[in-house]
């Protein structure tokens, strides 16, 4: 085993959990101040990794307009769920779990129905490659770790010092105190919806060119996020961060040197151990 | 008279009666079996395409026997339960005269138990499980109703071994697969065989069916240092872990067991991340047969992609084959057209179809066959065997 090979699955680890962060954080932001299990969080990705397709493929826009477009059409179409079946939902936690499931259902199937009868991939918008030594990253890649940390490195800025922010963490705390504080809880809401779904849009503006886009993309990194959220600690941003790069270096780590199909067994392993040791996950609190 | 005119016209209307319900039916009723929507859909809809195009073709010579085919679908979305709920149906209910289609092997074992008591021939054109036409070893009395056109699980890794022993001359391999039954069926036919030609596996990485990330897989590989990356990913993975593997500078040749990076609709939007990837494929468009480019050519025109040259042909195949098998034992008797199907000798677009004697349509020369093919600048050539070659393998030499 040589120091550099060590290096190389750390780095591709942390590589790979700033990719998983960025969807991760969206979903326990939501999690965090609304209190809802949004399980249609990777269906948001989804529909933000065709809505990149279309863009970038079809419509042949530049790639940084298609990022902002792909993040404008998934916040919009959060803030509409949000205002059509969260808002009515959200006071049961098993009724918006169920009724944001049977949207991921039904965001599937129209998607499949529409336009998902042939496999689709794009091309990647920003190529090359940058190595040290034999280890070597895709630029596409790298862009997009590094993307991922700064939008939620300004993310948790803006939640700490912003006024809006301060205002979402009122809410976070106390939502009926923060109502009659004067702060409109519902926007809040909306929003925090809309910025979490509108994270995922930005994962998939920025991933979409590495894997393929297909109806049922969404499951496995709703799955994901998931286990990296609880690991973290549910609401917890800082938590949520630190867990995807533990998700992505035990990952890696694990397919170099005991093979891929114990990679899965053995971040769910580390998850048992941690929450055995800290049940509210890394960061956690208690949030219901 | 009056009486006699009243019985005369009754009579002429009894008759007419009479052979208007014996009249030889004027539509032949097929029941395709494919997912047509769901996770595996892509793959339902290419088989279900085929047929219906083979059928057409069939309808606008004049059709089978004097009738027209009328093909009626059930999506099967790749469950067994449904499967067999959609061959109750379409035997049952619409009276089908028999079934074709179906993608995954258990589906296929599934329906074989409905098909075979209510003595309807089944033509599977896809999923791959030798314990489909082992049926047929094990009972032929019982299951001599199923035939298949698609190919067994051992054909995915034979389609492969030329490039270990004639491209590559390997010594040493790398497998990559899905974690699947089918990923392990190939490992352990092509450790077993390319041990005996000489070649070593140095390990196996399997990978979950929805993984997107590979790079733990790649440093492992890039570590063995194999002669040849034998690669099983057929679903969406396939792409990203190629992509993965263009940018991870492997640069170790790499064999791709058809699946997803066979289609070259998927293959041309990865843009330069598919170059010097090699695929061995069940077909492609080089004049395998004198049906084989002019099925390529109206399937692109028709459905707005190049077939992937598995699914596809071989489902396309399996109608022309199943049409061929009626039309030489002259009638829709079952036994007769048993019979027929078993002398087949039929040149399909994918090669020449004979079954053996559990109803599999051979492999192997001068039958069907495979061809290995490269990707260069979003272009697709064909390099192995010689015969259909118009290109040569290259290496990667990037620095």
């Amino acid at each position: 085993m040589e120091p550099l090979q060590i290096i190389e699955i750390f780095v591709s680890g942390i590589v790979v959990g700033g990719l998983y962060s960025l969807t991760a954080v969206g979903m326990t932001l939501i999690l965090g101040v609304m209190r809802v299990i949004n399980l249609a969080h990777g269906s948001f990705y989804m529909v933000g990794c065709f809505a990149t397709y279309f863009i970038l493929v079809q419509a042949k826009l530049n790639p940084i307009l298609a990022l902002f477009l792909t993040i404008f059409i998934v916040f919009i179409l959060a803030l509409f769920v949000e205002k059509l079946i969260i808002r009515e939902t959200k006071t049961d936690l098993m009724r918006v779990s169920v009724a944001t499931f049977s949207l991921a259902m039904l965001l599937e199937e129209a998607i499949r129905i529409k336009w998902g009868k042939v496999y689709r991939t794009i091309p990647t918008y920003i190529t090359g490659t940058t190595g040290y030594s034999g280890i070597t990253f895709d630029n596409q890649r790298l862009v997009a770790s590094i993307i991922a940390i700064l939008v939620i490195t300004g993310l948790v800025l803006y939640i700490k010092k912003g006024r809006f922010g301060r205002a979402i963490r009122m809410v976070q705390q106390d939502g009926e105190m923060a109502s009659m504080l004067g702060i409109n809880v519902d926007v809040v809401n909306m929003t925090v919806f809309g910025i979490g779904a509108g994270l995922a849009g930005a994962a998939a503006g920025l991933l979409a060119p590495l894997y393929m886009i297909y109806p049922s993309m969404g499951w496995p990194p709703l799955l994901k996020c998931f286990a990296i959220v609880i690991l973290g600690g549910m609401g917890s941003v800082g938590g949520t961060i630190f867990a995807s790069f533990i998700f992505g270096v035990v990952e890696v780590g694990t397919a170099f040197f005991y093979g891929s199909q114990w990679a899965y067994a053995a971040v769910f392993l580390i998850m048992i151990i941690i929450l055995l040791i800290r049940p509210k996950g890394i960061l956690g609190k208690d949030i219901f | 008279m009056k009486k006699f005119l009243l019985i005369g016209i009754c009579f002429g209307l009894v008759l007419m009666t009479n052979s208007l319900l014996w009249a030889q039916p004027k539509e032949l009723k097929i029941g395709l079996l494919a997912p047509l929507t769901g996770p595996i859909s892509e793959g339902g809809q290419r088989i279900a395409n085929s047929i219906k195009m083979a059928a057409e073709e069939i309808n606008a010579k004049g059709g089978l026997l004097g009738m027209q085919i009328k093909l009626i679908e059930w999506d099967t979305m790749g469950e067994p339960e449904r499967g067999v709920t959609g061959a109750k149906k379409l035997i049952e209910s619409d009276q089908v005269w028999g079934l074709i289609g179906i993608f995954r092997s258990g589906v296929a074992l599934a329906v074989a138990d409905v098909v075979a008591p209510a003595k309807k021939l089944l033509m599977v054109t896809d999923a791959a499980s030798p314990a489909i036409t082992g049926l047929v070893k094990k009972d032929y009395e019982k299951y001599k109703v199923i035939f298949r056109t698609g190919a067994m699980a051992p054909h995915f890794t034979e389609v492969c071994y030329p490039f270990f022993t004639h491209v590559i001359k390997a010594k040493t391999f790398f497998f990559v697969a899905e974690n699947t039954k089918i990923s392990r069926d190939i490992y352990e036919a092509a450790e077993k065989d390319l041990q005996a030609k000489g070649i070593k596996s140095l390990g196996t990485a399997y990978v979950d069916v929805a993984a997107s990330e590979f790079m733990g897989e790649l440093a492992r590989i890039k570590s063995l240092k194999p002669d040849v990356v034998f690669t099983h990913i057929p679903a969406a993975g396939g792409v990203a872990f190629q992509k993965q593997y263009y940018d991870a500078k492997v640069k170790l040749p790499q064999i791709i067991v058809t699946g997803v990076m066979a289609m070259r609709n998927v293959v041309k939007e990865m843009g330069e991340k598919s170059n010097y990837a090699s695929v061995a494929a069940f077909c492609w468009d080089v004049p395998i047969t004198e049906k084989t480019i002019p099925f390529y050519k109206n399937f692109t025109k028709k459905f707005g992609m190049d077939p992937e040259g598995y699914s596809d042909v071989r489902s396309y195949d399996g109608m022309l084959v199943l049409a061929d098998g009626i039309k030489r034992a002259g009638s829709l008797d079952l036994e007769k057209v048993i019979k027929a199907l078993e002398q087949t000798d039929y040149k399909g677009a994918a090669g020449r179809y004979v079954f053996d004697e559990t109803h599999q349509a051979k492999w192997g020369e001068g039958y069907l066959n495979g061809v290995l093919v490269q990707y260069l600048d979003g272009k697709s050539y064909v390099f192995w065997p010689k015969q259909y070659a118009n290109g040569k393998y290259k290496v990667d030499t990037r620095k």
